[in-house]
């Protein structure tokens, strides 16, 4: 289910706030469970029973990692393992049943048409092409990426003795399935949810922030990602388009995936709030940073920090020599470019910023053009950011060099340009790009925004939102870019 | 607490004067089909689309929406393109024009996770297809029709480039998918409406069909390449009928896929004048002969002046054509048919091809691109023989 159409809006959120406020409070957290399959599954019944089954390998497996320490229980609830002790073999063993187990079901469904299609090119070259390997062309799941890195995230952190383990399946479900950032996050590490399973509370200031995300999050994806992506799709997949035209489009698409998937992560963040539970920021005004490292600092910060802490960390960080930094560097923003996506357009992005990642590190964690203006450090930024886009974008890696070679200006215009035109330069289209510049540049971002509510700021908010449901009921349906991921 | 409570009115009120409103004139809720059958993707989908659809909330507000929007800012969402002086375009036959080519590799991949079971590469069917017809001993020949952004591009606002140079701006994978078929063996024939942005009118201002003079035209040149290329006898055109004109006003097709209504800025009137073809004896409309050996397959453009929806009747492409080649035709025809549908009536009643020694495969051009093709294979061929 999206949460930008008409059945999530006006059935099944507020029936889902209908029961959950009115219902005794030792049903919640199991009314959550069942909202959330029921959410999971709206895309396809069978994925949820998927989902179901890797969240009870991760639950069994929490429990093996505790039992087998031998520890008595403290206060009714399952002993934290101490940190910094050796484990012993069970144990390992456990964590590595619930990593593999993760890690196979997300190569499995994410990866394996991938491999074959390079075993099989692998084979072509070599002469072998009649040994060619079927493709099994299994459809995605939903979000499978998300719950799969934070399930791991479950099983690393009891292991490590950051976290204590879950003893009811219903409360290690509400973490592996609650709806809000399910399908495209922020990935919410079991560390930060595990408290609020076990004790929430309401408060109207809390749902008002909600309220106050939501606004902002369906602005966000309704009134400019979808606007601008229409003006993305009509450059991207396309040859022959005028220079101009191929700028106007990476920028578009540029401003649309951040306010795509930062809108959705306001959203989540909202539906948190609604029934109580405080998410983490997601995003920081990247658009604002002044070199790549800064980026990231900036970008789907849940992500670069899961990546950070589960495999930079662990890969030996920064502590093994510069050398070693700049490998790790580069291996985490490989892995982190494939975990977006089975295809080497997704390779070549993560190697891009782990190159720069890699360079800023080098340079002493500032760019090439760190003595410019902070404006042009910024500027460039989002020059190099927006570039690296067009690899994600293009569906194959012939038309993203396709695209950069249009942006040279090395294409030849086709003669549907100027009919292009016409779709994508309407005053409606260039006040959106204009705006979501605006926005980008200038407005805080929905966390500090969100902070102070007064009354003006209210009421613009409802106009908000009430523009982007008007808004929303003359679009057609428009999945977020994050749900493909 | 009011900003709460405003938000939660807005949220409930929607779903809420529904209800009320499905009540009241004594309907099911809508919402409680969804426990009509066992729930799959496809039916959750179906549901939903359902209920969004049905929701008067959306009717009303998202209608005027759709018009302010397309007032003030220019744009009317995805199904309806703005030109200059009134003149509306259909967004899906713009989107074949400036989209990705019909044979390029995004194209085959970009439906796989939102609709698997759509086949974008149209060849194989218009192969299988091809085949099928000439094992039932007929030929088949494919009409594809320009998309109006291509015959009438300064309507659409585009400017310079038209007068500079001969402009025909199409799909750019158009010439090769053409270029194969005819390799494969298949007769491809595409009417040229427009010679290089003439400046003449080809298609109706609001609508997204052709006019009547286009349509005639077009029924012209089809059939004087048909003689040409020897698939049929020169016969002796208007045999049996006479023409009369009728005159007619009315918007078009185009206004409703934005929500214009009669009263808007951007809503407006055309006049025609269409040719009736008339039986010469009895002054009956022409009708389709089932039993002729010319069969053909068609869409709203051959229907767009025979269907009595908004222009009239008995003055269509099938009549016209009819009238040039001076024969009778059957005809399976409907609006909204595109590519897909009248074939696959010929592939539910393979009957049909019985006697017939020519198809003839209407379409809007933009259908290689926003239709699906399945390939439908014919199962109980006629004997061949029955035709040529």
């Amino acid at each position: 289910m999206v949460f930008t159409t008409h059945l999530f809006v006006f059935y099944f959120l507020p029936l889902t706030l209908l029961v959950y406020y009115f219902e005794p409070k030792r049903l919640r957290t199991l009314t959550l469970v069942l909202v959330s399959y029921l959410f999971y599954a709206w895309a396809s019944p069978a994925w949820a029973l998927l989902m179901f089954f890797s969240t009870v390998v991760d639950y069994v497996c929490g429990l093996v990692l505790v039992r087998l320490s031998g520890l008595p229980d403290e206060d009714g609830q399952l002993a934290v393992l101490p940190r910094g002790e050796p484990r012993s073999p069970g144990q390992t063993i456990a964590l590595a049943v619930s990593i593999a187990s993760n890690v196979l079901l997300l190569g499995f469904f994410k990866y394996f048409d991938f491999a074959v299609a390079n075993l099989n090119q692998l084979l072509d070259w070599t002469g072998n092409g009649s040994h060619a390997l079927q493709f099994i062309h299994v459809a995605l799941p939903v979000g499978i990426s998300f719950y799969t890195f934070q399930s791991m995230s479950y099983a690393i952190d009891v292991y490590r003795g950051d976290a204590r383990a879950m003893r009811s399946l219903v409360d290690f479900c509400c973490f592996e399935t609650l709806y809000p950032h399910l399908v495209a996050g922020p990935i919410v590490r079991y560390s930060v949810l595990a408290d609020q399973i076990r004790e929430r509370s309401h408060s109207w200031e809390k749902f008002a922030r909600g309220i106050a995300f939501f606004s902002c999050g369906m602005a966000k994806k309704i009134l400019i990602a979808n606007p601008l992506g229409a003006v993305a799709d009509q450059m991207f997949g396309n040859s022959g388009l005028r220079c101009g035209d191929s700028w106007y489009g990476l920028f578009s698409y540029s401003f649309q995936i951040y306010f795509d998937f930062s809108g959705y992560s306001d959203m989540a963040v909202c539906l948190g709030l609604m029934i109580w539970f405080c998410l983490i920021k997601n995003f920081d005004s990247p658009y604002c940073a002044d070199s790549i490292t800064d980026f990231w600092r900036r970008w789907h910060i849940s992500l670069s920090t899961w990546l950070r802490d589960y495999l930079y960390v662990p890969l030996g960080g920064n502590r093994l020599g510069p050398r070693r930094t700049y490998v790790n560097l580069m291996v985490v923003m490989l892995i982190g470019g494939l975990w977006h996506g089975a295809s080497w357009n997704f390779v070549i992005w993560g190697a891009f910023h782990g190159f720069m990642l890699a360079l800023e590190r080098y340079q002493g964690k500032t760019s090439a053009y760190s003595r410019l203006p902070r404006s042009q450090r910024v500027g460039a930024t989002f020059l190099l950011a927006s570039l690296a886009w067009v690899f994600f974008r293009a569906e194959t890696l012939g038309g993203a060099l396709t695209y950069l070679a249009m942006l040279l200006g090395f294409c030849h215009p086709c003669a549907a340009s100027p009919v292009r035109a016409v779709l994508v330069y309407t005053p409606f289209h260039l006040i959106v790009f204009t705006v979501a510049a605006l926005l980008v540049w200038t407005a805080p971002q929905s966390w500090d925004f969100t902070r102070d509510l007064s009354r003006p700021k209210m009421g613009f908010l409802l106009a908000l939102l009430a523009m982007s449901v008007s808004m929303m009921w003359t679009q057609s349906s428009n999945p977020f870019l994050y749900f493909r991921f | 607490m009011r900003f709460c409570q405003l938000t939660l009115v807005l949220l409930y009120a929607v779903s809420m004067y529904q209800l009320a409103v499905e009540l009241a004139l004594h309907r099911r809720p809508r919402v409680l089909e969804l426990f009509d059958t066992m729930p799959t993707a496809a039916s959750l989908k179906t549901f939903e689309r359902n209920l969004q659809t049905v929701s008067l909330s959306r009717q009303t507000i998202g209608a005027a929406t759709r018009r302010a929007l397309a007032d003030w800012l220019g744009f009317a969402g995805s199904d309806l393109v703005l030109g200059v002086d009134g003149w509306l375009f259909h967004g899906p036959g713009v989107r074949y024009v400036t989209g990705p080519g019909i044979l390029d590799a995004s194209r085959q991949s970009a439906h796989i996770e939102d609709e698997p079971d759509f086949v974008p590469d149209p060849r194989p069917a218009i192969f299988r297809f091809n085949r099928d017809c000439k094992q039932a001993g007929a030929v088949l020949v494919l009409l594809p029709i320009p998309d109006k952004s291509m015959v009438q591009p300064r309507q659409l606002g585009v400017t310079s480039e038209i007068s500079a140079r001969p402009y025909w701006a199409n799909n750019t994978g158009f010439d090769r998918l053409v270029a194969e078929l005819r390799a494969g063996g298949v007769e491809v024939y595409f009417p040229s409406l427009s010679p290089a942005g003439d400046g003449k009118i080809y298609f109706l201002r609001q609508d997204s069909h052709w006019t009547p003079e286009a349509m005639d035209t077009a029924a012209r040149d089809v059939a004087a390449m048909l003689v040409a290329k020897k698939f049929l006898e020169p016969g002796r055109p208007g045999a049996g009928f006479r023409m009369e004109p009728r005159t007619l006003t009315a918007a078009g097709d185009l206004p409703g896929l934005g929500s214009l209504t009669a009263g808007c800025k951007l809503y407006r009137e055309q006049t025609i004048v269409v040719q009736r073809v008339l039986d010469r004896v009895t002054g009956k409309p022409w009708a389709p002969d089932e039993k002729a050996d010319v069969l053909l397959l068609a869409d709203s453009f051959t229907g767009v002046f025979s269907d009595q929806i908004y222009w009239g009747d008995a003055a269509g492409f099938a009549e016209h054509l009819s009238w040039h080649l001076g024969r009778g035709l059957a005809t399976i025809v409907g609006n909204g048919f595109g590519a897909w549908k009248a074939r696959a009536e010929v592939v539910k009643q393979p009957e049909l091809l019985k006697g017939k020694r020519l198809v003839l495969w209407e379409f809007a051009v933009r259908e290689l691109i926003a239709e699906s093709w399945p390939v439908l294979p014919i199962p109980n061929r006629p004997p061949s023989g029955s035709g040529r």
